[in-house]
Protein backbone atom coordinates (compact mmCIF):
# COMPACT_ATOMS: atom_id res chain seq x y z
CA UNK A 1 0.00 0.00 0.00
CA UNK A 2 1.61 3.55 -1.01
CA UNK A 3 1.66 5.82 1.22
CA UNK A 4 -0.10 8.30 -0.94
CA UNK A 5 -3.36 5.80 -0.69
CA UNK A 6 -3.05 6.18 3.11
CA UNK A 7 -2.88 9.52 3.58
CA UNK A 8 -6.04 10.23 0.93
CA UNK A 9 -7.87 7.70 2.95
CA UNK A 10 -7.26 9.20 6.25
CA UNK A 11 -7.90 12.61 4.88
CA UNK A 12 -11.22 11.88 3.97
CA UNK A 13 -12.29 10.03 7.36
CA UNK A 14 -10.66 13.00 8.95
CA UNK A 15 -13.08 15.47 6.84
CA UNK A 16 -16.12 13.30 7.44
CA UNK A 17 -15.10 13.64 11.32
CA UNK A 18 -14.86 16.68 11.10
CA UNK A 19 -17.88 17.80 8.92
CA UNK A 20 -19.89 16.27 11.58
CA UNK A 21 -18.21 18.38 14.21
CA UNK A 22 -18.84 21.45 12.62
CA UNK A 23 -22.61 21.17 11.76
CA UNK A 24 -22.95 19.87 15.46
CA UNK A 25 -21.24 23.33 16.69
CA UNK A 26 -23.15 25.43 14.20
CA UNK A 27 -26.43 23.55 15.81
CA UNK A 28 -25.01 24.86 19.00
CA UNK A 29 -24.66 27.69 18.76
CA UNK A 30 -28.16 27.85 16.72
CA UNK A 31 -30.03 26.22 19.64
CA UNK A 32 -28.45 27.64 22.67
CA UNK A 33 -29.02 31.50 21.31
CA UNK A 34 -33.19 30.20 22.49
CA UNK A 35 -32.40 29.80 25.50
CA UNK A 36 -30.53 33.22 26.51
CA UNK A 37 -34.02 34.08 28.13
CA UNK A 38 -34.73 31.48 30.65
CA UNK A 39 -31.07 30.41 31.53
CA UNK A 40 -30.70 34.60 32.81
CA UNK A 41 -30.03 34.29 36.21
CA UNK A 42 -29.29 31.90 38.25
CA UNK A 43 -30.35 28.19 38.24
CA UNK A 44 -32.27 26.27 38.66
CA UNK A 45 -33.69 27.08 35.15
CA UNK A 46 -36.84 25.92 33.02
CA UNK A 47 -36.67 25.73 29.17
CA UNK A 48 -39.93 27.53 28.28
CA UNK A 49 -42.78 26.55 25.92
CA UNK A 50 -41.59 29.22 23.26
CA UNK A 51 -38.07 28.20 23.57
CA UNK A 52 -38.72 24.01 23.08
CA UNK A 53 -41.08 24.68 20.09
CA UNK A 54 -38.18 26.91 18.63
CA UNK A 55 -35.33 24.18 19.46
CA UNK A 56 -37.72 21.57 18.15
CA UNK A 57 -37.76 23.67 15.04
CA UNK A 58 -34.62 23.88 14.60
CA UNK A 59 -33.09 20.04 15.58
CA UNK A 60 -36.21 19.40 12.89
CA UNK A 61 -34.31 21.00 10.22
CA UNK A 62 -31.08 19.97 10.94
CA UNK A 63 -32.05 16.20 10.85
CA UNK A 64 -33.67 17.24 7.93
CA UNK A 65 -31.21 18.20 5.98
CA UNK A 66 -28.42 15.55 7.36
CA UNK A 67 -29.88 12.21 6.78
CA UNK A 68 -27.90 9.67 8.63
CA UNK A 69 -28.66 10.78 12.10
CA UNK A 70 -30.68 9.01 14.88
CA UNK A 71 -31.11 12.22 16.61
CA UNK A 72 -29.93 15.53 18.01
CA UNK A 73 -30.27 17.77 20.95
CA UNK A 74 -29.33 19.58 23.78
CA UNK A 75 -28.79 18.04 27.15
CA UNK A 76 -28.44 19.51 30.51
CA UNK A 77 -26.01 18.92 33.34
CA UNK A 78 -28.55 17.90 35.38
CA UNK A 79 -28.58 20.17 39.29
CA UNK A 80 -28.78 23.28 36.69
CA UNK A 81 -32.63 22.54 35.27
CA UNK A 82 -35.79 22.82 38.15
CA UNK A 83 -36.26 19.15 39.06
CA UNK A 84 -39.92 19.09 38.07
CA UNK A 85 -39.49 19.82 34.72
CA UNK A 86 -36.08 18.76 33.87
CA UNK A 87 -36.22 17.15 30.46
CA UNK A 88 -33.54 16.29 27.91
CA UNK A 89 -34.21 18.12 24.49
CA UNK A 90 -33.94 15.51 22.40
CA UNK A 91 -35.46 14.72 19.06
CA UNK A 92 -35.18 11.35 16.84
CA UNK A 93 -35.94 10.70 13.40
CA UNK A 94 -39.07 8.15 12.55
CA UNK A 95 -39.23 7.02 9.25
CA UNK A 96 -39.35 11.00 7.54
CA UNK A 97 -40.97 12.72 10.48
CA UNK A 98 -38.93 13.67 13.73
CA UNK A 99 -40.12 12.96 17.01
CA UNK A 100 -39.42 14.50 20.49
CA UNK A 101 -37.65 11.85 22.83
CA UNK A 102 -38.49 11.68 26.50
CA UNK A 103 -36.05 9.97 29.01
CA UNK A 104 -36.84 9.16 32.96
CA UNK A 105 -34.57 11.66 34.70
CA UNK A 106 -36.38 10.78 38.08
CA UNK A 107 -32.99 9.53 40.25
CA UNK A 108 -35.20 7.42 42.15
CA UNK A 109 -36.68 5.78 39.24
CA UNK A 110 -34.92 1.94 38.48
CA UNK A 111 -35.05 3.30 34.88
CA UNK A 112 -33.19 6.53 35.71
CA UNK A 113 -31.00 7.58 32.63
CA UNK A 114 -27.85 8.08 34.63
CA UNK A 115 -26.12 10.26 31.45
CA UNK A 116 -24.25 12.56 33.61
CA UNK A 117 -20.81 9.50 33.92
CA UNK A 118 -21.41 8.60 30.28
CA UNK A 119 -18.21 8.89 28.49
CA UNK A 120 -20.35 11.97 25.56
CA UNK A 121 -21.19 13.85 28.55
CA UNK A 122 -18.37 13.50 30.51
CA UNK A 123 -16.11 14.24 27.32
CA UNK A 124 -18.62 17.16 26.11
CA UNK A 125 -19.35 18.95 29.55
CA UNK A 126 -16.54 17.83 32.40
CA UNK A 127 -13.62 17.93 29.52
CA UNK A 128 -15.85 20.82 27.79
CA UNK A 129 -14.37 18.88 24.21
CA UNK A 130 -15.62 17.91 21.09
CA UNK A 131 -16.21 13.83 22.42
CA UNK A 132 -17.03 10.75 20.03
CA UNK A 133 -18.37 8.34 21.98
CA UNK A 134 -18.73 4.85 21.26
CA UNK A 135 -19.77 2.53 19.82
CA UNK A 136 -21.76 1.88 22.61
CA UNK A 137 -25.26 -0.08 23.47
CA UNK A 138 -27.59 3.56 24.88
CA UNK A 139 -29.45 1.22 27.43
CA UNK A 140 -32.70 3.50 28.82
CA UNK A 141 -31.37 5.81 26.36
CA UNK A 142 -32.63 5.64 22.63
CA UNK A 143 -31.71 1.50 23.66
CA UNK A 144 -29.77 1.27 19.87
CA UNK A 145 -25.96 0.66 19.23
CA UNK A 146 -24.60 3.89 18.34
CA UNK A 147 -22.11 6.70 18.36
CA UNK A 148 -22.71 9.68 19.95
CA UNK A 149 -20.81 13.12 18.92
CA UNK A 150 -21.15 15.99 21.86
CA UNK A 151 -19.79 19.40 22.02
CA UNK A 152 -19.86 21.82 25.21
CA UNK A 153 -23.16 24.01 25.23
CA UNK A 154 -22.69 27.65 26.78
CA UNK A 155 -25.74 30.11 27.04
CA UNK A 156 -23.59 33.27 27.53
CA UNK A 157 -20.31 32.67 29.79
CA UNK A 158 -22.01 29.32 31.37
CA UNK A 159 -21.90 26.12 30.21
CA UNK A 160 -25.04 24.20 30.63
CA UNK A 161 -24.38 21.12 29.17
CA UNK A 162 -23.74 19.29 25.87
CA UNK A 163 -25.40 19.58 21.90
CA UNK A 164 -25.30 15.97 20.73
CA UNK A 165 -25.80 14.26 17.79
CA UNK A 166 -26.38 9.97 17.37
CA UNK A 167 -25.63 8.33 14.17
CA UNK A 168 -26.52 4.22 14.41
CA UNK A 169 -23.82 1.58 14.34
CA UNK A 170 -25.10 0.26 10.98
CA UNK A 171 -25.22 4.03 9.31
CA UNK A 172 -21.49 4.76 10.59
CA UNK A 173 -20.67 1.43 9.23
CA UNK A 174 -21.80 2.32 5.55
CA UNK A 175 -20.43 5.28 5.55
CA UNK A 176 -16.69 4.38 6.73
CA UNK A 177 -16.49 0.96 4.83
CA UNK A 178 -16.40 2.98 1.50
CA UNK A 179 -13.44 5.23 3.16
CA UNK A 180 -11.78 2.17 4.24
CA UNK A 181 -12.20 0.32 1.11
CA UNK A 182 -8.70 1.69 -0.50
CA UNK A 183 -7.04 0.72 2.01
CA UNK A 184 -8.04 -3.10 1.98
CA UNK A 185 -8.62 -5.79 3.82
CA UNK A 186 -8.10 -5.09 7.11
CA UNK A 187 -7.67 -1.58 7.94
CA UNK A 188 -9.89 0.19 11.23
CA UNK A 189 -11.29 3.44 12.41
CA UNK A 190 -10.25 3.34 15.85
CA UNK A 191 -11.05 5.51 18.57
CA UNK A 192 -10.01 6.79 21.43
CA UNK A 193 -9.79 3.89 23.75
CA UNK A 194 -7.94 1.63 20.59
CA UNK A 195 -11.54 0.28 20.01
CA UNK A 196 -12.47 -0.45 16.71
CA UNK A 197 -15.66 2.12 15.22
CA UNK A 198 -15.91 -0.27 11.90
CA UNK A 199 -13.34 -1.94 10.15
CA UNK A 200 -13.52 -4.08 7.14
CA UNK A 201 -12.30 -7.51 8.54
CA UNK A 202 -14.00 -9.76 10.80
CA UNK A 203 -10.96 -9.16 13.62
CA UNK A 204 -11.82 -6.10 13.08
CA UNK A 205 -15.14 -5.60 13.79
CA UNK A 206 -16.86 -3.07 15.34
CA UNK A 207 -16.14 -2.83 19.35
CA UNK A 208 -13.12 -5.17 19.31
CA UNK A 209 -10.33 -3.55 21.42
CA UNK A 210 -6.92 -3.32 20.12
CA UNK A 211 -5.07 -4.16 23.14
CA UNK A 212 -1.82 -4.59 21.61
CA UNK A 213 -0.75 -3.35 18.21
CA UNK A 214 -0.79 -6.36 15.63
CA UNK A 215 2.13 -7.25 13.86
CA UNK A 216 1.99 -6.27 10.16
CA UNK A 217 -0.17 -3.14 10.94
CA UNK A 218 0.27 0.72 11.47
CA UNK A 219 -1.09 3.12 12.68
CA UNK A 220 -1.73 6.75 11.73
CA UNK A 221 -3.41 9.25 14.40
CA UNK A 222 -5.85 11.42 12.04
CA UNK A 223 -5.90 15.21 12.09
CA UNK A 224 -9.36 16.34 13.93
CA UNK A 225 -9.15 19.22 16.34
CA UNK A 226 -9.96 18.06 19.46
CA UNK A 227 -10.73 14.04 18.65
CA UNK A 228 -8.30 11.21 19.04
CA UNK A 229 -8.90 9.17 16.12
CA UNK A 230 -6.34 6.85 14.14
CA UNK A 231 -6.65 4.76 11.29
CA UNK A 232 -5.21 1.62 11.45
CA UNK A 233 -4.48 -0.31 8.49
CA UNK A 234 -1.94 -3.30 6.75
CA UNK A 235 1.50 -2.23 6.38
CA UNK A 236 2.77 -5.57 4.71
CA UNK A 237 5.21 -4.07 2.83
CA UNK A 238 7.36 -2.61 5.65
CA UNK B 1 -44.52 -14.79 23.97
CA UNK B 2 -47.73 -15.95 24.14
CA UNK B 3 -47.09 -18.98 24.96
CA UNK B 4 -45.48 -17.96 28.19
CA UNK B 5 -48.62 -16.05 28.96
CA UNK B 6 -50.76 -19.04 28.81
CA UNK B 7 -47.93 -21.11 30.66
CA UNK B 8 -48.25 -18.73 33.97
CA UNK B 9 -52.19 -18.83 33.28
CA UNK B 10 -52.44 -22.71 33.83
CA UNK B 11 -50.24 -23.13 36.57
CA UNK B 12 -51.61 -20.06 38.45
CA UNK B 13 -54.93 -19.56 38.39
CA UNK B 14 -56.79 -16.95 37.37
CA UNK B 15 -56.79 -14.39 40.29
CA UNK B 16 -53.36 -13.20 40.96
CA UNK B 17 -51.90 -11.73 44.50
CA UNK B 18 -50.83 -8.27 43.72
CA UNK B 19 -54.43 -6.46 44.63
CA UNK B 20 -54.73 -3.39 42.13
CA UNK B 21 -58.67 -4.57 42.27
CA UNK B 22 -58.50 -5.37 38.67
CA UNK B 23 -58.58 -9.30 38.12
CA UNK B 24 -56.84 -8.73 34.58
CA UNK B 25 -54.07 -6.60 34.98
CA UNK B 26 -53.14 -8.79 38.39
CA UNK B 27 -52.80 -11.72 36.26
CA UNK B 28 -50.42 -9.65 33.68
CA UNK B 29 -48.42 -8.73 36.67
CA UNK B 30 -48.17 -12.55 37.50
CA UNK B 31 -46.76 -13.06 33.95
CA UNK B 32 -44.13 -10.30 34.30
CA UNK B 33 -43.32 -11.25 37.79
CA UNK B 34 -42.80 -14.49 37.30
CA UNK B 35 -40.76 -13.41 34.23
CA UNK B 36 -42.83 -15.18 31.54
CA UNK B 37 -42.32 -11.41 30.17
CA UNK B 38 -39.01 -9.29 30.85
CA UNK B 39 -38.39 -5.87 31.49
CA UNK B 40 -38.14 -4.34 27.87
CA UNK B 41 -40.11 -6.01 26.50
CA UNK B 42 -42.96 -4.95 24.17
CA UNK B 43 -46.52 -6.77 24.79
CA UNK B 44 -48.17 -7.96 22.19
CA UNK B 45 -50.49 -5.85 20.02
CA UNK B 46 -53.79 -5.52 21.93
CA UNK B 47 -56.22 -7.38 19.72
CA UNK B 48 -53.81 -10.14 20.53
CA UNK B 49 -53.52 -10.12 24.06
CA UNK B 50 -57.17 -9.43 24.49
CA UNK B 51 -57.50 -12.93 22.18
CA UNK B 52 -54.83 -14.41 24.90
CA UNK B 53 -56.88 -13.51 28.03
CA UNK B 54 -60.10 -14.30 26.54
CA UNK B 55 -61.17 -10.26 27.51
CA UNK B 56 -63.06 -7.89 25.14
CA UNK B 57 -60.13 -5.38 23.83
CA UNK B 58 -61.93 -2.18 25.46
CA UNK B 59 -61.69 -4.37 28.96
CA UNK B 60 -57.96 -5.03 28.44
CA UNK B 61 -57.25 -0.86 27.92
CA UNK B 62 -58.57 -0.26 30.70
CA UNK B 63 -56.19 -2.81 33.10
CA UNK B 64 -53.08 -1.56 30.58
CA UNK B 65 -54.29 2.04 31.56
CA UNK B 66 -54.44 0.81 35.62
CA UNK B 67 -50.72 -0.49 34.79
CA UNK B 68 -49.44 2.38 33.30
CA UNK B 69 -50.66 4.63 35.86
CA UNK B 70 -48.69 2.34 38.40
CA UNK B 71 -45.65 2.57 36.62
CA UNK B 72 -45.61 -0.83 35.51
CA UNK B 73 -45.79 -1.04 31.53
CA UNK B 74 -45.16 2.39 29.12
CA UNK B 75 -46.77 3.51 25.77
CA UNK B 76 -44.25 4.84 23.27
CA UNK B 77 -45.40 6.00 20.23
CA UNK B 78 -43.68 6.49 16.66
CA UNK B 79 -40.50 4.04 15.85
CA UNK B 80 -40.22 1.52 17.78
CA UNK B 81 -43.70 2.11 19.55
CA UNK B 82 -45.83 0.23 21.45
CA UNK B 83 -46.56 -0.92 25.12
CA UNK B 84 -43.20 -1.93 26.90
CA UNK B 85 -42.65 -3.73 30.31
CA UNK B 86 -40.44 -0.99 32.29
CA UNK B 87 -40.50 -2.15 35.78
CA UNK B 88 -40.87 -5.92 37.63
CA UNK B 89 -42.98 -5.44 40.54
CA UNK B 90 -41.86 -7.23 43.59
CA UNK B 91 -43.77 -10.79 44.17
CA UNK B 92 -44.78 -12.07 47.56
CA UNK B 93 -43.04 -14.49 49.62
CA UNK B 94 -46.40 -16.97 48.97
CA UNK B 95 -46.07 -16.44 45.33
CA UNK B 96 -42.26 -17.06 45.21
CA UNK B 97 -42.96 -20.31 47.38
CA UNK B 98 -45.71 -21.84 44.64
CA UNK B 99 -43.48 -20.91 41.91
CA UNK B 100 -40.80 -22.68 43.16
CA UNK B 101 -42.76 -25.86 44.27
CA UNK B 102 -44.40 -25.88 40.78
CA UNK B 103 -41.08 -26.14 38.37
CA UNK B 104 -39.21 -28.97 38.17
CA UNK B 105 -34.91 -29.44 39.76
CA UNK B 106 -34.97 -29.99 35.82
CA UNK B 107 -36.18 -26.55 35.02
CA UNK B 108 -33.95 -24.92 37.20
CA UNK B 109 -30.98 -26.67 36.09
CA UNK B 110 -31.79 -25.72 32.56
CA UNK B 111 -31.90 -22.38 33.20
CA UNK B 112 -28.77 -22.26 35.08
CA UNK B 113 -27.22 -23.27 31.82
CA UNK B 114 -28.96 -21.48 29.28
CA UNK B 115 -27.78 -18.23 31.98
CA UNK B 116 -23.62 -19.70 32.82
CA UNK B 117 -24.16 -20.14 28.67
CA UNK B 118 -24.87 -16.43 28.18
CA UNK B 119 -23.54 -14.72 31.43
CA UNK B 120 -19.75 -16.24 30.54
CA UNK B 121 -20.13 -15.38 27.01
CA UNK B 122 -20.95 -11.77 28.23
CA UNK B 123 -17.83 -11.84 30.72
CA UNK B 124 -15.77 -13.19 27.57
CA UNK B 125 -16.37 -10.22 25.59
CA UNK B 126 -16.54 -7.59 28.46
CA UNK B 127 -12.78 -8.87 29.35
CA UNK B 128 -11.53 -8.12 25.90
CA UNK B 129 -13.37 -5.48 24.42
CA UNK B 130 -13.86 -3.04 28.33
CA UNK B 131 -11.91 -0.19 28.07
CA UNK B 132 -10.98 2.35 30.98
CA UNK B 133 -14.23 3.90 30.37
CA UNK B 134 -16.73 1.21 29.99
CA UNK B 135 -14.98 -0.09 33.34
CA UNK B 136 -15.24 3.02 35.02
CA UNK B 137 -18.96 3.17 34.17
CA UNK B 138 -19.18 -0.67 35.30
CA UNK B 139 -17.85 0.56 38.63
CA UNK B 140 -20.71 3.50 38.73
CA UNK B 141 -23.52 0.38 37.98
CA UNK B 142 -21.63 -1.40 40.90
CA UNK B 143 -22.05 1.39 43.26
CA UNK B 144 -25.72 1.15 42.71
CA UNK B 145 -26.36 -1.78 44.83
CA UNK B 146 -24.06 -0.12 47.80
CA UNK B 147 -27.06 2.57 47.89
CA UNK B 148 -29.89 0.17 47.64
CA UNK B 149 -31.77 -0.75 50.83
CA UNK B 150 -35.41 -2.43 49.83
CA UNK B 151 -35.33 -5.62 48.60
CA UNK B 152 -36.56 -4.47 45.66
CA UNK B 153 -33.81 -1.74 45.35
CA UNK B 154 -31.56 -4.41 46.29
CA UNK B 155 -32.58 -6.27 42.91
CA UNK B 156 -33.13 -3.34 40.75
CA UNK B 157 -30.04 -2.47 41.68
CA UNK B 158 -28.18 -5.85 40.90
CA UNK B 159 -30.57 -5.97 37.77
CA UNK B 160 -28.35 -3.02 36.03
CA UNK B 161 -25.02 -3.87 36.99
CA UNK B 162 -25.46 -7.70 35.43
CA UNK B 163 -27.13 -5.04 32.62
CA UNK B 164 -24.43 -2.84 32.51
CA UNK B 165 -22.02 -5.93 31.83
CA UNK B 166 -23.95 -6.91 28.94
CA UNK B 167 -23.49 -3.23 27.66
CA UNK B 168 -19.77 -3.36 28.33
CA UNK B 169 -20.07 -6.76 26.30
CA UNK B 170 -20.91 -4.50 23.17
CA UNK B 171 -23.26 -7.09 22.02
CA UNK B 172 -27.06 -6.01 21.72
CA UNK B 173 -28.38 -9.50 20.96
CA UNK B 174 -26.73 -11.06 24.35
CA UNK B 175 -27.23 -7.68 26.13
CA UNK B 176 -31.27 -8.49 25.72
CA UNK B 177 -30.94 -12.34 25.92
CA UNK B 178 -29.33 -11.37 29.70
CA UNK B 179 -32.20 -9.00 30.47
CA UNK B 180 -34.47 -11.75 29.66
CA UNK B 181 -32.32 -14.25 31.64
CA UNK B 182 -32.59 -12.00 34.62
CA UNK B 183 -36.40 -11.36 34.99
CA UNK B 184 -36.81 -14.71 35.71
CA UNK B 185 -34.24 -15.40 38.32
CA UNK B 186 -33.79 -11.63 40.12
CA UNK B 187 -36.77 -12.05 42.24
CA UNK B 188 -36.09 -15.45 43.68
CA UNK B 189 -32.47 -14.74 43.92
CA UNK B 190 -33.57 -11.59 46.17
CA UNK B 191 -36.67 -12.75 48.03
CA UNK B 192 -36.48 -14.19 51.37
CA UNK B 193 -38.49 -16.96 49.90
CA UNK B 194 -36.12 -17.75 47.57
CA UNK B 195 -32.64 -17.73 47.64
CA UNK B 196 -32.26 -15.01 49.93
CA UNK B 197 -29.56 -13.16 48.74
CA UNK B 198 -27.63 -11.24 50.88
CA UNK B 199 -26.57 -7.72 50.26
CA UNK B 200 -23.19 -8.06 51.51
CA UNK B 201 -22.68 -11.27 49.49
CA UNK B 202 -24.04 -9.92 46.61
CA UNK B 203 -21.68 -7.09 46.84
CA UNK B 204 -18.62 -9.10 46.88
CA UNK B 205 -19.59 -11.09 43.95
CA UNK B 206 -19.99 -8.15 41.76
CA UNK B 207 -16.72 -6.71 43.02
CA UNK B 208 -15.28 -9.61 42.30
CA UNK B 209 -16.45 -9.92 38.25
CA UNK B 210 -15.79 -5.84 38.07
CA UNK B 211 -12.23 -6.40 39.06
CA UNK B 212 -11.68 -9.68 36.55
CA UNK B 213 -13.26 -7.27 33.93
CA UNK B 214 -10.64 -4.87 34.70
CA UNK B 215 -7.75 -7.08 34.74
CA UNK B 216 -8.91 -8.30 31.53
CA UNK B 217 -8.69 -11.61 32.75
CA UNK B 218 -11.45 -13.84 31.14
CA UNK B 219 -10.85 -17.07 33.26
CA UNK B 220 -11.21 -15.27 36.65
CA UNK B 221 -14.57 -13.44 35.09
CA UNK B 222 -16.17 -16.66 33.86
CA UNK B 223 -15.44 -18.40 36.93
CA UNK B 224 -17.40 -15.67 39.18
CA UNK B 225 -20.20 -15.17 37.03
CA UNK B 226 -20.30 -19.05 36.92
CA UNK B 227 -20.26 -19.38 40.64
CA UNK B 228 -22.88 -16.73 40.98
CA UNK B 229 -25.36 -18.02 38.89
CA UNK B 230 -24.91 -21.46 40.26
CA UNK B 231 -24.92 -20.41 43.87
CA UNK B 232 -28.26 -19.27 43.10
CA UNK B 233 -29.66 -22.06 41.09
CA UNK B 234 -28.86 -24.42 44.05
CA UNK B 235 -30.06 -22.77 46.10
CA UNK B 236 -33.31 -22.15 44.61
CA UNK B 237 -33.40 -26.30 44.39
CA UNK B 238 -32.78 -26.66 48.16
CA UNK B 239 -35.64 -24.43 48.90
CA UNK B 240 -37.89 -26.28 46.36
CA UNK B 241 -37.10 -29.77 47.93
CA UNK B 242 -37.45 -28.13 51.07
CA UNK B 243 -41.16 -27.24 50.39
CA UNK B 244 -42.01 -30.16 49.17
CA UNK B 245 -40.40 -32.40 52.21
CA UNK B 246 -42.90 -29.99 54.05
CA UNK B 247 -45.79 -31.59 52.47
CA UNK B 248 -47.35 -27.85 51.51
CA UNK B 249 -49.16 -28.17 48.60
CA UNK B 250 -48.58 -25.78 46.03
CA UNK B 251 -51.68 -25.42 44.43
CA UNK B 252 -53.41 -24.24 47.79
CA UNK B 253 -50.60 -21.78 49.26
CA UNK B 254 -52.34 -19.13 47.14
Amino acid sequence: MTNATVRDAAREISAWADGLFHGLEDLERKLSAHLTADFAGEPPFEVGRKARAALGVDVADFLGAHSGFDGAGLIFKLDLLEPSTARIEWWITDGDDIARRDFILDRSSDRFYDYEYLEWFEGGFNAGTRTLAGPYIDHLGVDDYIVTLTVPCHVGDRRVGVAGIDILMNDVESQLIRMLAPLGHGAALLSRHNQVLVGNSGELSTGVRIAVMPPGFSRLPLEVAGVDLSLLYRDDES
Amino acid sequence: MSQAFRYVLASHGSSGPFGYGDALADQIVSAISLGSISVGERLPAEIELAGEFNVAVATLRKSLALLRDKGIVETRRGRGGGTFIVRVPFPSDEQISTYLASLSIVAYRDYGDEHTAIATGIARLACQRAHSQAISELRHAAQRLDEASTLAECSAADSRFHTQLGVVSQSPRLLRASMRLQSEILALKWSPAGAAAQKSEVLADNAEIVEAVAAHDIERAERAVEANIRKTVYSLIDVKLTIESNGADPLTVE
